[in-house]
């Protein structure tokens, strides 16, 4: 089966997972006890008779299975609702405007977790059982163990109120406003990833505010992951090492360089891409608590937000958008797996 | 298996004298021997021992809190609010005048509690499950993975945020919350094991020689089932203690005020640039707690890895 | 009169594990002549691969070191030369075959990204040319469409396949001395006898040596010109091959020659057996380590190691019947 075949099967496989996470989503956000799902559109002083209105008009009172049809109906229409919290915006623009400041989050931290992660991991594993071992061992069971929100609380702390070197929170100084660009052709100003439009917009003020305020929420949320990596890089390395192609790779008078650094790391980074991959979506449950922390303005906050005051349709459209992506990097993960290792048959 | 032949054909006209328990002995001779193996290696590892100890302390303290709790969980103190660590307080009050040390001490009631009670429903709920999905195969097995990937495609933490906003505040719901959000893993473990035994031939001949499935799930599948268990819920019950801590924190479990260790994190967040022993010691008995059961997991793991065994 | 290429002398290589030092080489003595397909034979522990892995030091520490001896070879003593000039030697004067061809290869690079690799590091070859010599050495071992062989990952062929890809890659920087330790173990027969006609063909056109180590018999009759006989890490019987056959003198080897089936044995009588396990090379016996298996020890046996002594030209054995003879 070539890679292109298994793509598609693996999508296809992916659809009742799907239908399975709306019903469940729907579900659980219509059975609130004393919750009336007039809610959203109810404004201060609503008459009864307007109130059976909205309820006819929304199909509130319909059997669940027939309001279930009309909420994948709306789905299809990009039409997550009305969100309460946010003054009865749609949905959908809500997510879509909070969405780029967990993924620059995200992205960050994964960044973090790769660059530092491995090399630790690598080290950890060359130098087996010798106190760097034991050292990253410890970081990494540590790294398992600690509370994000409380590691978020510890920094701000040290690093904000002691030190003074990073802000409280928030995505830039207060006052200042969001980077956009101008580039021709090309029809929109800004992603949404601040990083990325000052770069592109040749903003340097922004940019250093930008990554300023990036560090400690994504230090943070980085740190979990990290020990998982180094983790895993250690094994997987531990593992390659003692396989019979390194005993051929040091017959054949290549340098133990290579043979760390080409043979054996090259069949590590198989299982340890995976686990990377996977990350994400710890990632993006941790960033729930450190947005929320480091008041950063992203879908995890919103989630929290939303949750809070019971607005039902935000917490169904930010569950649905979370699971959606979570389930789609699982995918990525796999395809990258079935490409990066040869021995791999979709068959 | 060369230890039980040779300790059978001694002693196998003495069975009889020595009595069930002398049975039990001289046919379980080989895991007995494991078992102490095992102990030996364990015990070699001081990050694993540490690991034992600090669980160890825990469930004592948690188990003796009415007796050496300096002051009562709800108590409140309001001419000594938010005062630093003392001979007194040992670390600090809080913003209501609760002493923060004995507080700590108070929640790690809560917290084993939940740990404990939401692994093992996981582990029944999942074995149940996994056993049944593995053990029969088929269409039974395909429609079981099916829902177990529908459970396992929501991110954690999210998944219990919204069954929590579902069913209310408090810390009943949180551990029903957690017990959905966790089964899924041991199912995976235990069908996973299902299915390599059912490959087995002893299982064939304990069929041929007339063993029901019950019998073949009870006397086969979970004795072989526990090593993967035991390591897997152990790491678990410090990531449940993590997570309950952290929906305690969000707001989802116990009440404002409560003893418990997430919520007095939440409470003492707004005072931490005035006060920070509040949130800076619970947030240490969290990563303690938690700490513990890693690396106690990571040492049974280690000990299971056939590679490090002789 | 052939010359040496390489010369062991007195090696002891010993393993320091958890339970006690093992000790593997018990001072090995032997010269690998020019041109010639030597082997080395012996039960499984005897110290044959290690011996292999010694000459090439590829020991690993922990937990193994190579405690004493030399290793002469092109003037310096193995054993002496930097972690560089080791380096130097491997894959390309000196190179190795293994016996599982299918781990021995790395799955995730092309058999052509593995010879090329040699290529390049040794003969300082661009890439362009490494592939075309790749190429042309998978031909050289036999292989056909050595093209489309040479594009394949190592899960895609088979055992056969693989084993003479290694041959060529240990090949490929033309090396005057081939290990091969139990290369045709891991295959089938009809396999087996095509890699053995494939090493002497590649041995008469390359004018290498061959260190081929095995546990069989029958590969050191079908190819080895002279044949080493190592028990418990000693060598106790050196010889040419026809006269280690017509008439071994070592009570080991007469014992492992008797327990071969002959064709025209009668089916009722018993194989010999030598009777014992292999020892302990933690507390090996003392004296000659065969002793305690020998249906001919002495007391001197128990004492005292015997000497390795030429008895007749180009036929040494270590073992006290015959020092008499010769002191």
């Amino acid at each position: 089966m070539k890679l292109r075949d298994y793509i598609l099967r693996r999508l296809l496989l992916l659809i009742p997972v799907l239908i399975g996470i709306t019903f469940i989503t729907f579900f659980l956000t219509h059975n609130i006890p004393g919750y009336d799902p007039a809610t959203p559109w109810l404004k201060d002083r609503t008459s009864p008779e307007a109130r059976q209105l909205i309820i006819q008009q929304h199909h509130l009172d319909d059997p669940i299975v027939i309001q279930y049809f009309y909420y994948v109906s709306d789905l299809s229409h990009l039409d997550l609702g009305l969100s309460a919290s946010e003054a009865n915006r749609p949905v959908a623009d809500v997510l879509a405007t909070f969405f780029p400041a967990t993924f620059e989050l995200t992205v960050t931290s994964l960044l973090i977790c790769i660059v530092i992660g491995i090399p630790i991991g690598i080290i950890s594993a060359i130098k087996k059982d010798k106190w760097p071992d034991h050292i990253v061992r410890i970081f990494s069971l540590t790294g398992i163990s600690v509370p994000v929100f409380w590691f978020a609380l510890i920094m701000q702390y040290v690093l904000h109120k002691e030190f003074n070197i990073f802000p409280l929170g928030g995505r830039l100084d207060i006052g200042t406003v969001a980077p956009t660009f101008n580039i021709p052709f090309i029809p929109f100003h800004s992603t949404g990833l601040y990083v990325l439009d000052s770069i592109l917009g040749g903003n340097l003020e922004t940019l250093r505010q930008a990554l300023l305020h990036l560090v400690m929420p994504s230090f943070c949320l980085a740190f979990i992951s990290l020990a998982v990596v180094a983790r895993m890089t250690r094994s997987s390395m531990l593992e390659a090492m003692t396989q019979d192609y390194i005993r051929t790779a040091r017959s054949k008078g290549l340098s133990e360089r290579v043979v760390i650094f080409k043979h054996a790391l090259r069949n590590a980074l198989i299982p340890t891409t995976t686990v990377v991959g996977l990350m994400f979506g710890g990632l993006l449950s941790g960033a729930v608590l450190t947005e929320t922390i480091f008041y950063w303005p992203g879908i995890g906050r919103y989630a929290t937000g939303a949750i809070a005051s019971m607005d039902y349709s935000s917490i169904m459209g930010t569950t649905l958008l979370i699971s959606i992506i979570y389930i789609f990097s699982n995918l990525l993960v796999d395809i990258i797996y079935a490409y990066l290792d040869p021995r791999i048959k979709y068959g | 298996m060369i230890t039980m032949a040779a300790t059978e054909a001694i002693t196998i006209t003495e069975i009889k004298k020595k009595g069930r328990v002398g049975q039990w002995l001289v046919k379980n001779d080989s895991r007995i021997k494991d078992l102490q193996y095992s102990i030996k290696l364990f015990s070699k590892s001081p990050l694993a021992v540490l690991g034992l100890f600090i669980i160890l302390f825990f469930v004592f303290v948690a188990i003796s809190a009415p007796y050496i709790a300096p002051y009562g969980d709800s108590q409140r103190n309001w001419y000594e609010i938010m005062k630093p660590p003392s001979a007194t307080h040992f670390f600090g009050t809080d913003d209501m005048g609760g002493d923060v040390f004995s507080r700590i001490i108070w929640g790690s009631r809560v917290s084993l509690y939940v740990g404990f009670v939401v692994v093992l429903s996981a582990i029944v709920i999942g074995a149940i499950v996994g056993g049944i999905s593995g053990y029969f195969g088929g269409i039974i097995d395909e429609l079981m993975m099916r829902v177990t990937d529908i459970f396992l495609a929501f991110p954690y933490l999210i998944f219990a945020m919204v069954i929590c906003a579902a069913l209310g505040r408090s810390t009943q719901n949180i551990m029903i919350a957690l017990t959905i959000t966790w089964w899924p893993s041991y199912a995976r473990i235990i069908r996973g094991q299902a299915l390599s035994i059912r490959e087995q031939k002893y299982i064939e001949s304990a069929k041929a020689v007339g063993g029901s499935d019950s019998h073949i799930i009870l006397r086969h599948l979970l004795p072989n089932s526990l090593s993967p268990v035991i390591v897997q819920s152990t790491m678990d019950l410090g990531g449940v203690i993590l997570t309950a801590a952290a929906l305690s924190f969000i707001g989802f479990g116990a009440q404002p005020g409560a003893a418990e260790w997430g919520r007095m994190v939440s409470d003492g967040s707004q005072f931490m640039m005035t006060a920070p022993w509040i949130v800076t010691f619970t947030g240490l008995a969290i990563l303690i707690a938690c700490l513990g059961f890693n690396l106690f997991g990571d040492g049974l793991r280690d000990i299971m890895d056939p590679k490090m065994r002789r | 009169m052939s010359e040496i290429l390489i010369s062991i002398k007195g090696l002891k290589t010993n393993f320091y594990t958890y339970t006690g030092v093992v000790k593997a080489l018990d001072g090995i003595d032997l010269d690998i002549y020019k041109n010639e397909t030597l082997g080395l034979v012996g039960e499984t522990g005897c110290g044959k691969s290690v011996t292999a892995l010694s000459i090439i030091r590829l020991i690993n520490w922990p937990p193994g070191r190579i405690d004493e001896g030399t290793i002469t070879f092109d003037g310096k003593d193995l054993l002496k030369l930097s972690n560089d000039d080791m380096r130097n030697i491997r894959g390309n004067k000196i190179s190795m075959i293994f016996q599982e061809p299918m781990t021995s290869f790395n799955p995730v690079f092309t058999i052509d990204d593995q010879i090329s690799e040699v290529l390049m590091l040794h003969q300082h070859m661009d890439k362009k040319t490494a592939h075309d010599k790749a190429i042309e050495m998978l031909a050289f071992a036999g292989i056909p469409a050595p093209e489309r062989v040479a594009k394949s990952f190592p899960h895609e062929l088979s055992g056969g396949m693989l084993q003479r890809a290694m041959i060529s890659m240990a090949l490929a920087c033309k090396p005057v001395l081939l290990i091969a330790d139990e290369p045709t173990t891991a295959l089938d027969v009809t396999i087996e006898a095509q890699i053995l006609e494939l090493m002497r063909d590649l041995k008469t056109k390359t004018g290498a040596s061959i260190l081929m180590i095995t546990h069989d018999l029958g590969i050191i009759a079908e190819v080895c010109d002279r044949v080493g006989v190592m028990y418990a890490g000693n060598i106790v019987e050196l010889s040419n091959v026809i006269d280690i056959f017509d008439h071994p003198l070592h009570p080991y080897t007469r014992g492992l020659i008797g327990a071969i089936p002959k064709f025209n044995q009668k089916k009722s009588e018993r194989l010999d057996t030598i009777s014992g396990s292999v020892p302990n090379l933690i507390y090996p016996p003392p004296g000659c380590r065969f002793h305690p298996r020998c249906s001919k020890a002495m007391d001197i046996c128990k004492v005292e190691k015997p000497k390795m002594l030429e008895i007749e030209k180009g036929h040494m054995v270590s073992c006290h019947l015959y020092t008499k003879k010769v002191g």
